[in-house]
């Protein structure tokens, strides 16, 4: 240790100084000490030499001290301070201190004035002029600087002196009989009674700050000593010495306030706030840093940046610590994935705090923008997603500001317009399309805009002989307009037009359906045709026209896919006409496709074959006809070659007897007889013949409406006799159709030779009966004769029922020819006929006489 | 006056103009000690089932048919001959004697096993002179 430094002055102002003087060394030990110590800390000299100065600073204050000091040593030029020291009697004295520090001493010398001091001193005097007496202490007190007013032990005023009760506005007189209590602010009654209280054990106590109501009103910051002379007989008094603070108060208030706000920014702060020394030792942390580490302040305190930052970004942190250590104010973004709460991306600022230009420590302020950069990227993908889609569109699209700006172009854009989308992003649209300032496009943009309605409309832009298809959507930002070529389209349209003109001369019907098989125009043949007007069929399918009007679903899929296939389709298919006509149409559907080979049209030909159809029908009909009695012709000659030379072969045979070597002349004549009978035979075969030829030839005998009444009565006069022989009962009714278009002639025959066979054939056990009636079909007229009589074998007889010459019963007489020539005649009419019979059930015959005939 | 070369020939045809003829030739020839003349083939058919049934006894040597008659015709008949014993369709043999000159008609009757011969009517000796020579043994006569 350093030799004290001693000099009489010296030791004269150790005497004799109220401040008190303190030499420290550079632990905080007292190495010397002045006077003042024992009046106003209550110590001796000699009990506070070598004692540590820890020991008299008030312990929330002693960390503070200490810093100080050791900054002091370490060159800091702040030199004053202020704390509060501990009196040997336990009360607390704030302390104002200017300290300087010897270097080459080694020394700190502190020299502090209580802020009491000059009270205490003046309360000393007090006391002793107490000693003295009342009657002088009244005088004494009335020039003193101070107060002095005593209370009861229930704080009521006793005496109450001088000038701080003059500064308070009350007159001795007003106060006395009052309670102190009474005075004092309600927030500080309480500190104010725990200090009466302890009064009861302490002979002196100082209430650091309490507000006291002044006779104007207003709260005055006093700070008091309180003497206990209650034990005092000759004061039996509590004794307060006042003083007005309020002006220290307010300043000492706002230094705390100063602090608490900066307390407050710090502790609340949103962003983390890290004070930390030039080194990076944590010093300090906020909330928000907690938060973001994951550690307690106390856990972080006096700990160093590898604690919480992983390894990877140390080096980036200590970099960033030395430029800020350089008293650079340094600012940098990271992305750290803290141990505890994950990946923060933080906005850093390291402010070096300087104080007179020495570094004190550094601020780190880093702002959590995690979410900020997440959104960023979002917002930053959604943008990039956007220009996608916008490119992607098939339609060229743009849009504009509400000044016409373009903001955004996308690439069909510049293909359709042959622009460069990076020449006109910022440009207003008419200086880059001058000529379409006030034209249609501006027009329809301007009403969309004003109005907010889409605008949908179809445009000429000369500049480049170009139709667009234009939609545009206005919003609060402006204009999204999409715009397509329909150049072709408009082309196509126009060709449909001159189209039309066309196809409205010919005599085809013509429909013309777009892609989707709707209708968009027919000529007036079309109409003249099907009787459907254009404007019934606009708008509406084409497959559903041609399926509504007879065409099978099928055929019409079947339609669709060869049109598919082959571009081509032509049929000819049924149509009911609008009033319910039938009509064959012949279609010739064509396929038209644009330059990309897509289906942009479909253009049917009809035309109206209905006649030709009918022609061709007559003609199968005809051709049937001819068939058949081709066929008939065939069996005949067959028939009749047979039947020709049946009684030729007995006139031969007959002939060959007269060559016999034993002919009698009786049997000669025999043989001549039967030759005669074989020669009629012949003769009544060629006669058959004959008969059935001139049917066949009959084509052109008249038809007339004949009745069935009439026939039949005609018929039955014919077959009296075999009638009333027979014994038939004949049954008629006509009633369903009384009449038929009809060769009377052969109608005749027909009924006769139906009717003479049912004579013939009938049974042994019933009562013959003939039903003959007729019916009335769609197309035909039906005779019908049906007997209870013998019938026949009809499986075994279906195919000669109406042969040449069949005859199915030995038993019964006659050539075979009726039914025959029953066929013959029918056929001949273009009618048909049909048997149905069983052995022993009877027989029904049914003749189909056509309806329609002409 | 020469033996008859048959025993029986049956006549079997609806044309009695045919038959009449066909009689008086089989006669003046000696072609047969008996003709039994059938116009109906019913008749004809049970005949024939009859006399198969008597061992020998009326069967026919030699059975002339005609082909087209009303009802059952020359075709049934040949269908009732088929079902009978080999034994006793051997003792018969059947001619087809029809008035038609067409050739699908022999054919056609020629298809049946059973059927001898097609005959155009009218019949001659001569036929009757070709069959008698066929017949084994008739040089004896």
């Amino acid at each position: 240790m350093k030799e004290k430094p001693r000099c009489l002055s010296f030791d004269k102002l150790m005497q004799y100084s109220p401040d008190l003087i303190f030499i420290l060394d550079q632990e905080g030990i007292l190495v010397e000490i002045n006077r003042a110590c024992s009046s106003l800390l209550g110590y001796d000299v000699q009990e506070l030499i070598g004692t540590s100065i820890k020991d008299l600073v008030y312990a929330a204050d002693l960390d503070e001290t200490l810093m100080l000091l050791d900054a002091i040593v370490g060159g800091s030029k702040s030199n004053y301070h202020e704390n509060r020291l501990v009196h040997k009697t336990g009360s607390v004295i704030d302390v104002s201190w200017t300290i300087g520090w010897s270097e080459e001493d080694g020394y700190l010398f502190c020299v502090g004035r209580s802020g009491a001091a000059n009270l205490k001193a003046e309360y000393s005097k007090v006391k002793e002029d107490f000693n003295i007496g009342r009657a002088q202490h009244h005088e004494l007190t009335e020039h003193a600087s101070g107060v002095l007013d005593m209370l009861d032990t229930d704080g009521g005023y006793i005496y109450a002196g001088g000038a701080i009760n003059k500064r308070l506005g009350y007159s001795s007189e007003e106060l006395i009989g009052q309670n102190v209590f009474d005075y004092i602010h309600r927030d500080d009654v309480k500190k104010f009674k725990e200090a009466w209280i302890k009064l009861n054990n302490l002979p002196l106590l100082q209430v650091p700050g309490y507000r006291f109501l002044a006779a104007n009103g207003e709260w005055r910051w006093l700070e008091t000593i309180l003497s206990n002379q209650r034990y005092n007989p000759e004061v039996n008094a509590i004794i307060l010495i006042s003083q007005d603070i309020t002006e220290q108060k307010k300043s000492w208030v706002k230094t705390e306030d100063s602090d608490q706000r900066f307390r407050s920014l710090f502790e609340n702060n949103p962003d983390m706030v890290v004070y930390e020394n030039k080194k990076g030792v944590i010093l300090d942390v906020n909330r928000a840093a907690e938060t973001i580490f994951g550690f307690e302040r106390h856990e972080l305190i006096n700990r160093t940046p590898s604690a919480i930052f992983p390894a990877a970004t140390l080096p980036l942190f200590y970099e960033r610590l030395q430029e800020a250590a350089a008293g650079k104010q340094v600012n940098f973004e990271a992305e750290i994935e803290f141990r505890k709460t994950g990946k923060h991306v933080l906005d850093i600022k390291k402010i070096p705090v300087v104080v007179d230009e020495q570094l004190v420590g550094i601020f780190t302020v880093a702002k959590d923008i995690t979410a900020v950069r997440q959104s960023f990227n979002i917002i930053k993908k959604q943008a990039n997603k956007l220009n996608t889609i916008f490119e992607s569109l098939t339609d060229a699209f743009f849009t504009l500001d509400r000044d016409w700006n373009l903001t955004y172009i996308n690439s069909e854009f510049d293909r359709l317009l042959q622009t460069n989308k990076k020449e006109n992003i910022g440009r207003k649209l008419w200086e880059v399309f001058p000529e379409e300032k006030n034209g249609v496009f501006y027009r329809h943009y301007k009403h969309a805009m004003e109005t907010g309605a889409a605008a949908h409309f179809e445009a000429y832009l000369s500049r480049l002989n170009a139709w667009f298809e234009v939609k545009a959507f206005a919003s609060e930002e402006g204009l999204s307009v999409y715009f397509s070529d329909i150049t072709n389209r408009i082309i196509a349209q126009e060709e449909l037009k001159k189209l039309s003109v066309v196809a409205s001369k010919t005599h085809n019907g013509v429909i013309i359906a777009d892609k989707s098989g709707v209708i968009e125009w027919v000529n007036d043949s079309f109409t003249h045709i099907t009787e459907y007007t254009a404007d019934e069929q606009y708008g509406k399918s084409i497959i559903d026209l041609f399926t509504g009007a007879g065409t099978l679903q099928e055929n019409a899929r079947h339609a669709v896919s060869k049109i598919i296939s082959s571009s081509f389709f032509e049929a000819e298919v049924p149509f009911t006409a609008k009033s319910g006509r039938e009509l064959w149409l012949e279609i010739g559907v064509t396929l038209i496709k644009d330059t990309e080979g897509s289906v942009t049209r479909y253009i049917v030909m009809i035309s109206d074959i209905t006649l030709q159809k009918q022609a061709i029908l007559e003609r199968n009909q005809f051709i049937e006809v001819l068939q058949s009695s081709n066929q008939s012709l065939h069996e005949f000659t067959h028939v009749v070659s047979h039947k020709l030379r049946s009684p030729v072969a007995n006139i031969l045979g007959l002939t060959s007897l007269f060559n016999l070597p034993d002919i009698d002349n009786a049997t000669k004549e025999e043989v001549i007889d039967k030759l005669g009978t074989a020669a009629h035979n012949l003769d009544s075969v060629i006669r058959d013949l004959n008969h059935v030829l001139s049917l066949r030839d009959s084509f052109d005998l008249e038809k007339t409406n004949v009745q069935f009444d009439d026939v039949l009565n005609r018929v039955i006069l014919l077959l009296q006799d075999q009638l009333t022989q027979s014994q038939v009962e004949i049954r008629r009714d006509f009633s369903l159709a009384p009449s038929v278009y009809a060769i009377e002639h052969y109608l005749l025959d027909i009924m006769y030779n139906l009717l003479n066979n049912a004579i013939k054939f009938q049974g042994s056990e019933e009562k013959p009966l003939v039903e003959v009636y007729t019916q009335a079909e769609e197309d035909f007229i039906v005779l019908v004769v049906k007997d209870n009589g013998i019938g026949f074998d009809l499986d075994k007889h279906r195919n000669d029922v109406f042969g040449m010459y069949k005859r199915f019963h030995s038993h019964v007489g006659g050539k075979g020819l009726g039914l025959y020539l029953v066929k013959t005649q029918v056929e001949t009419m273009g009618g048909r006929i049909s048997v149905n019979s069983k052995n022993g059930a009877g027989s029904k015959f049914e003749i189909y006489f056509r309806k329609i005939d002409k | 006056m020469s033996v008859a070369i048959y025993n029986t020939v049956w006549l079997i045809d609806d044309d009695e103009l045919a038959n009449y003829v066909n009689e008086k030739i089989i006669s003046s020839q000696h072609f047969a000690k008996s003709t039994v003349v059938f116009t109906t083939v019913d008749e004809a058919v049970a005949s024939l089932d009859l006399a198969a049934g008597q061992k020998g006894t009326g069967f026919p040597d030699i059975v002339f048919l005609d082909m087209e008659m009303p009802g059952l015709d020359g075709w049934d008949f040949i269908e009732a001959f088929q079902r009978l014993s080999p034994d006793v369709k051997k003792q018969c043999k059947l001619y087809m004697l029809s008035s038609s000159i067409d050739k699908s008609d022999a054919e056609r009757a020629m298809a049946y096993e059973d059927i001898c011969c097609f005959i155009s009517k009218p019949l001659t000796t001569d036929v009757l002179q070709t069959i008698m020579d066929s017949k084994p043994g008739s040089s004896q006569s």
